[in-house]
């Protein structure tokens, strides 16, 4: 008799063990990204981006893009989730709690950063009295830092 | 004889700590936490006002389930409550755009019948600007997957809970202000 409670009791165990739900996509949404561009031309001068004058360099100034996060889902036993909640629960209940434990009742998050971004294109312009303008077009592709060196040409 | 006994008290026991463990808590995820981008303090006196709420979900909810101004009653209410809503006497603020992720009303008769089924889920994202820059952001997550009767209405709730776990973690980074004498 024992041994047939004990073999059921494993068997929904080890059944309900593998109930951790696969990863769902549930859709993505647009995660505002920072990024640090740092700019050091030769010779000094006024750093415009897109147009808008961001004081002399050298500056190191923070600039905001957005990028695709994709949110997946699945379905977890609290062994998964909150081990600690679970060996608690499974201590208190002296063990009647661990077959239950194992069905999956909570919800876990993920969050995938995607290659897609808005708004990731900045005309970095340096202006400097006597040399021609400098420019150039930065694109954010999930860098943390660039660095920009441009040196100006004098005007004949 | 006695053994019987003894196996049956140690059951009971297992089975009234496992019931009343049940009926006192709901069971659920928080998960909470402020990043602070470029080692940026706050001054002390800054005050943080709610910005956008936008729904990210991509689902639409009963009339009577407003989520982005229920977000944004929530996170007022417990701004206020801590001391940390702006105002017109605070030189610094802090502006609190915020992104619903993820929210499902859930259902308490269901988790009642099986933990899991009926979860209600409720994950947000937002960013912390200071002048236009952002300065921080915040993910936070809660849910309710387990419990019965007295998870009704965790639907309205877990606003407020979530609410108070974001203001939490903001406090713990702003300082805070002593009254002067």
């Amino acid at each position: 008799m024992f041994d047939k409670v004990s073999y059921c009791a494993f068997a929904l165990l080890f059944s309900l063990a593998g109930c951790t739900t696969e990863w769902a996509a549930e859709g993505s949404y647009y995660r505002t990204t920072q990024f640090l561009l740092a700019v050091e031309s030769t010779p000094p001068g006024k750093i415009l981006i897109n147009g808008s004058h961001k004081g002399e360099s050298p500056l190191s100034i923070p600039l905001e893009y957005e990028r695709e996060v994709q949110r997946k889902t699945r379905k977890v036993s609290y062994w998964i989730s909150q081990p600690g909640l679970a060996l608690g629960i499974t201590l208190l209940s002296l063990g009647l709690y661990l077959p239950f434990s194992a069905i999956p009742v909570d919800v876990e998050l993920m969050q995938e950063p995607q290659p897609n971004f808005r708004s990731n294109q900045f005309v970095v312009q340096v202006q400097a009295d006597g040399h021609h303008p400098w420019e150039d077009t930065v694109v954010c592709t999930g860098q943390d830092r660039l660095v920009l060196n441009p040196v100006l040409v004098r005007r004949e | 004889m006695i053994r019987a006994i003894r196996t049956k008290r140690v059951v009971g026991v297992g089975l009234l700590s496992c019931m009343a463990l049940f009926l006192l808590s709901a069971c659920g995820t928080v998960e909470h936490k402020v990043n602070l981008l470029n080692n940026f303090t706050p001054d002390r006196a800054t005050g943080v006002e709610v910005g956008k709420v936008t729904n990210e979900t991509g689902k639409t909810f009963d009339p009577e389930v407003n989520v982005e101004d229920m977000l944004r009653r929530a996170l007022t209410e417990k701004l206020s409550a801590q001391g940390l809503l702006w105002n017109n006497a605070t030189p610094k603020k802090l502006v609190l755009d915020s992104k619903v992720l993820d929210y499902d009303q859930g259902d308490a008769f269901k988790r009642w019948l099986l933990p899991g089924w009926g979860s209600t889920v409720l994950t947000i994202q937002s960013d912390l600007r200071q002048d236009g820059q952002v300065v921080g952001t915040v993910d936070a997550k809660r849910t309710v997957s387990v419990g019965g009767a007295y998870t009704i209405g965790a639907w309205k709730t877990v606003f407020d809970n979530l609410a108070g776990d974001v203001v939490e973690d903001l406090r713990s980074k702003i300082p805070k202000v002593e009254p002067k004498q």
